[in-house]
């Protein structure tokens, strides 16, 4: 069974795979599969955050298409309107779905919408009358100039295979997901570090960031500007450390890095015999 | 209908699939039963491409199969069938071109459908009385900036052959898009045909191979938007994952940045020279620049080299000069001396000095220098915000200087601006050219041409309202094409001697990069100076609502041309980082409505005046294209190739790379090798500027590269009342105003009012909308002493504090009739800088502009104007 591969971090947020979608489905009917999107649906959507503030922010791009769940809620719900079909794709059917609003409240990953003219639930249908003719990926895969979206083999979603440990979105849900995430957005700490005697910049600074109370631990070094930036944090409260030889130690606790955070321009200031 | 990759995919029964390519790229059109089913990126057939590559650290870089779109590429079958497309010729229903023409309603009244005829007729009445009455220079034409692509359908092919053959003026755009460097690059170091930029030749390769830093100077190279940029998406990437360290200096933390930078420094707009100048100081004090390469290749650096040898073929071809350039620079104006506070102003351009003025840490400055000069680094620095504002010139002189120093030619290090000067692999042969996108179309391959035989060629678009409100007039510079240092001299008049004022204004396009401080047109466009005004357009937008006719014009998917895709490469041919490759753009479904080809109402024009055999030479559509074609080197018949719908370019086996300056590094004395400036090395110390504008330092263009403080920037008196400055980076989901309206774009950024308007976003930093009370979503009025624009406020730390982005591209909802009024849409030129960049060049510098914001009250302003409200005065409201 195949399934999108998305690598969040690539995501550029040009919405092609939004818009591919729209191309295929808004205006088209695919009987028996899908009827006509609505207008302001987003069978898959860029969804964004920002975090950190002052000159070191990141923005965080997520795709979020239906999940197409192994545990589908939305298939409970929709007591026979809503199938699964060999291949893993979930399909609402457009003809005995009518009328069935509550569909939408029972998709936890709210990728369910209303087509108030249509009176009918729609989702994504991961082009499911495409790949039925030999088109080898949905539009949305297609469309991404990045790579960030791909459809794959679910057996070969493998460590030796990916280029970042497998993730999805939201297991906590509980509906087994079936797409596969890279790389989903993550907290980060960073900052600068500089020696207040001579006003400059501190380059190979030893940066460590560490938690005992969750067992992390990380580290890096600040690069010729004095920056630093470590990427990939489990959010938490951290104490961070900064090392270099000839300049004296500092600690800051309590580094709230529940979120990505800019800890701003730290000091470092020499040893003075 | 295209043959390859839909072999083996049902596409479906009754759907077929057509080649073209857009703006936005490449893409394959699916058609079923007359109407566009579903578009999607070219996908090129494996079978049939030998792919270039590059190698570095063990890692491959290919360009994709697949070629990516920009995003309105995917939108577009939304385009083609949008509400606003205009579907049949439309007359202002109380303008009568044989009685009242009612000019000062233009903007107010509704229009009415004509008949084609009708509208031949009145066409036809008007030229033969204007051209009776006034002669040809009374006859004016202008286009967009940037239309839908072609090489037969494109301004340059059909527009110029039908101006030319009967004479008329021409309303011309300038360099927009790297202005500064168009008015000041070539006084450095001359590539006077690519406006001052270096060419791109290799830089690709060279910058994957070589380069350890990369330093994006106001650029955003991803999106830049000019028909390319997503196709270096994968490319950053890759640069990105090999290690290669990015910096990125903006006021915006740009799109490229949130992509793949590693630092950010925010940079306060219209201050990167005082950034430069600190640069080049340091340098200077830890003697880490090249002085050798200084010596050998270039004039003006320091005091040591400051006597001049002039070129004998430069001198030849232009013996104007001869005699008449300064022998040798006055003494303590060497860029040198300027930047060590030895020269006049007495000032040293330390970080220090710098980081008051720009916003950058005295510290950073120096480590930045530091790694420069340490690391093979290449500069996005040509293009970008920087050079379009007051004073560009000094940017690119300045820039280009930096460069200079590091010793250009040299392995790593470039200078790049955007997709106008990256390229890989690239020999001179594979391209559509010279009869593509910019080197004339038809005009190239009919027997005859016709060189415009009115003397009155320009008027600058900024001086349009100066010319039709108050003429005489006269400026200097301002012009698309600038061959040689007498295109910035010489002045121009307004009407020239002979000429006479213009009567009738053409517009092949509404105006996509409407012009600064918006208000100026609008008076312009309402003079009965006008009689008529003529705009040929596919949708009803901006310029149409001006207009006394509009004539509807087929999109890219209704009519054949051949054409190169995206990138730039049938713009700069050397500028091209994806396949090389060629597209038939087939025919995909009927005209839309009643709508034609220019070329078709050119030819019909020029019919019923009696002067159609000399526009077509009995030439169709066809044969032109066929013509074209046979001037490639192509290796298919053209019936193959049009059914096909693309060819890509083999890569090159035996193919030896020599990137940007590497011959000039290697011999800068040696024949073609030598700038095009008079002395034929670089002219830090320009020649030209000391012998035209003085030896003692012009304050506003000066012999050497200085800071200057711009005009409604961060020193001027104004911005006491305007705190901020306005920033108008490129829309990302907008190319310029086209798309402006399609919700499938809309719905990605702009900010949903209360009252279910589509707001232009405002991007405020967090401290400067807490200083005016403004939360996210609030609507705003943005305003100076130009106009005032209603948005939807986006908080942001993505841009810095004192700085606002408020983009320019919106179709313009006035909410009352007269020129300057309360604009709904948020078009950022309502509030742009429409002055010169300097004495030098009338140019764009719209990005010197500054602004306030206050949150106001929606409801209550919309109570205050029921009429704008309901948009009477809206761009794309024809029912008057």
């Amino acid at each position: 069974m195949k399934t999108l591969l998305i690598d969040a971090e690539r995501c550029i947020q040009c919405c092609n795979c939004q818009n591919a979608c729209k191309d295929e489905h808004c205006d088209n009917s695919w009987p028996p599969l899908a009827a006509p999107q609505g207008p302001g649906q987003f069978w898959i959507q860029i969804h964004e955050a920002q975090s950190g503030d002052g000159s070191r922010i990141q923005v965080d791009r997520t795709p979020l298409p239906c999940q197409h769940c192994a545990d589908a809620p939305c298939i409970q719900a929709g007591k026979g309107a809503v199938y699964r079909r060999d291949d893993g794709i979930v399909i609402i059917d457009p003809v005995k779905a009518e009328g069935m609003r509550d569909l939408v409240d029972a998709c936890p990953y709210e990728k369910i919408f209303w087509n108030d003219e249509l009176k009918l639930a729609q989702k994504c249908t991961l082009c499911a009358h495409l790949l039925d003719s030999n088109w080898q990926e949905p539009r949305c895969v297609t469309a991404c100039p990045v790579d960030a979206l791909s459809f794959v083999e679910e057996a070969e979603l493998t460590p030796e295979n990916l280029h970042a440990p497998l993730e999805r979105l939201h297991p906590e849900y509980g509906t087994a997901p079936r797409v596969a995430y890279l790389n989903l957005p993550k907290p980060w700490v960073a900052g600068a570090v500089y020696c207040p005697d001579s006003d400059s910049c501190l380059e190979g600074v030893t940066v460590r960031l560490v938690s005992e109370p969750l067992g992390a631990f990380y580290t890096t070094t600040t690069d010729f500007l004095g920056e630093f930036k470590l990427k990939d944090v489990e959010p938490g409260i951290y104490r961070l450390t900064l090392n270099k030889e000839g300049y004296q130690e500092k600690t800051l606790r309590k580094v709230d890095a529940r979120e990505g955070i800019n800890v701003k321009e730290l000091r470092l200031y020499e040893f003075t015999q | 209908m295209a043959t390859t990759m839909t072999a083996e995919r049902d596409v479906g029964q009754g759907v077929e699939v057509f080649t073209t390519c857009s703006t936005a790229g490449p893409m394959f059109v699916h058609v079923k039963e007359g109407r566009i089913l579903r578009i999607e990126p070219m996908q090129f057939d494996p079978r049939k491409v030998k792919s270039w590559q590059v190698e570095a650290q063990g890692q491959t870089y290919k360009p994709p199969l697949t070629h990516p779109l920009l995003p309105w590429g995917i939108t577009s079958k939304h385009m083609a069938y949008s509400e606003h497309r205009v579907n049949y010729p439309m007359k202002r229903v109380d303008w009568d071109p044989y009685g009242q023409r009612n000019a000062d309603k233009r903007g107010q009244s509704g229009y009415a459908r004509i008949s084609w005829d009708e509208t031949f007729k009145i066409l036809e009445d008007e030229y033969n009385r204007i051209l009776d009455e006034h002669g040809p220079s009374a006859l004016c034409y202008t286009h967009s900036a940037h239309p839908e692509w072609g090489s037969l359908h494109y301004l340059f092919s059909d527009l110029y052959r039908f101006r030319d053959l009967f004479g008329g003026t021409y309303l011309e755009f300038t360099p927009n898009s790297w202005e500064g460097w168009a008015s000041g690059g070539p006084f450095l170091w001359g590539f006077w045909m690519g406006h001052g930029i270096p060419p791109a030749e290799d830089t690709l390769q060279d910058i994957s191979l070589e380069s350890d830093l990369i330093i994006l100077w106001g650029s955003d190279p991803m999106f830049h938007n000019v028909y390319n940029g997503i196709d270096t998406a994968r490319l950053w990437q890759w640069w990105h994952d090999l290690g290669k360290e990015i910096i990125v200096i903006d006021p915006l933390f740009n799109e490229t940045a949130a992509a793949v930078a590693d630092v950010w420094l925010p940079l306060y707009p219209g201050t990167d020279n005082a950034l430069a100048a600190a640069i080049a100081y340091q340098w200077i004090v830890d003697d880490t620049y090249d002085r050798e390469y200084l010596d050998t290749h270039t004039v003006g650096f320091d005091e040591e080299h400051m006597s001049f040898e002039y070129n004998e073929a430069y001198l030849d071809v232009h013996p104007a000069w001869r005699g008449n350039l300064p022998e040798a620079g006055t003494p303590g104006m060497s860029f040198k001396s300027y930047i060590m506070g030895e020269g006049p102003d007495g000032i040293a351009k330390t970080p220090t000095w710098a980081a008051e003025i720009c916003g950058i840490e005295a510290r950073k400055i120096v480590a930045l220098a530091r790694a420069w000069a340490k690391r093979p680094t290449s500069l996005w620095g040509s293009l970008g915000g920087q050079c379009r504002r007051t004073f560009g010139h000094e940017v690119a002189r300045m820039i280009g200087t930096l460069i200079t120093m590091r010793g250009m030619g040299t392995p790593g290090n470039n200078l790049i601006g955007g997709g106008l000067s990256l390229s890989g692999p690239y020999d001179g042969q594979r391209q559509l050219g010279p009869t593509g996108y910019a080197d004339g179309g038809m005009n190239v391959v009919l027997d005859n041409y016709y060189p415009n035989p009115v003397a009155q060629a320009k008027i600058t678009f900024t001086k349009l309202m100066d010319c039709v409100k108050h003429p005489p007039q006269k400026w200097r510079g301002g012009h698309l094409d600038n061959f040689g240092p007498e295109m910035f001299f010489d002045e121009v008049e307004y009407p020239q001697p002979g000429c006479t004022e213009i009567r009738l204004l053409w517009m092949r396009g509404s105006t996509l990069t409407n012009p600064p401080d918006h208000k100026n047109n609008n008076i312009a466009y309402t003079d009965p100076q006008i009689e008529t005004l003529v705009v040929a357009a596919p949708w009803f937008d901006r310029d149409c609502r001006f207009a006394d006719l509009v004539l509807p014009i087929t999109t890219i998917f209704e009519r054949q041309d051949i054409t190169e895709p995206a990138s730039v490469g049938q713009y700069v041919p050397p500028a091209y980082n994806s396949l090389r490759s060629a597209v038939y753009n087939q025919k995909a479904i009927e005209p839309v409505g009643e709508s034609k080809t220019d070329l078709e109402i050119f030819e019909e024009l020029a019919c019923r005046l009696g002067r159609g055999e000399e526009f077509m030479e009995g030439n169709t559509e066809e044969t032109i294209l066929q013509k074209m074609f046979a001037r490639t080197n192509i290796p298919l018949e053209y019936d193959a190739f049009k059914q096909e719908g693309y060819y890509v370019w083999p890569a090159l086996d035996d193919y030896v790379p020599s990137k940007q300056f590497q011959r000039f590094h290697d011999n800068p004395v040696g024949g073609e090798n030598v700038m095009e400036t008079p002395t034929g090395k670089v002219e830090i110390y320009s020649t030209l500027i000391a012998a035209f504008y003085g030896e003692e330092n012009h304050p506003e263009i000066p012999a050497v590269p200085h800071y200057i403080p711009e005009v409604d920037g961060r020193y001027d008196e104004r911005r006491k009342k305007y705190p901020l400055q306005q920033l108008m980076a490129h829309p990302k989901f907008r190319f310029h105003g086209k798309y402006d309206k399609d919700p499938w774009l809309t719905e990605n950024y702009k900010v949903y009012g209360e009252d279910g308007y589509a707001y232009e976003p405002c991007l405020l930093n967090p401290a400067d909308a807490r200083a005016r009370g403004i939360a996210d979503g609030n609507i705003i009025r943005c305003f100076n002493d130009r106009g005032e624009i209603l948005a939807g406020a986006v908080i942001s730390e993505r841009v810095m504090e004192g700085v606002a982005q408020m983009t320019y591209g919106a179709w313009n909802d006035p909410l009352s009739p007269e020129p300057g009024a309360l604009d709904r849409s948020g078009d950022g030129n309502v509030l742009s800088y429409a002055g010169p960049q300097s004495i030098h060049h009338v140019g764009g510098a719209f990005n010197s502009s500054l602004m306030e914001v206050e949150k106001v009250d929606i409801d209550e302003i919309l109570a205050r104007y029921p009429q704008g409200a309901a948009g009477t005065w809206s761009s794309w409201n024809r029912e008057g």
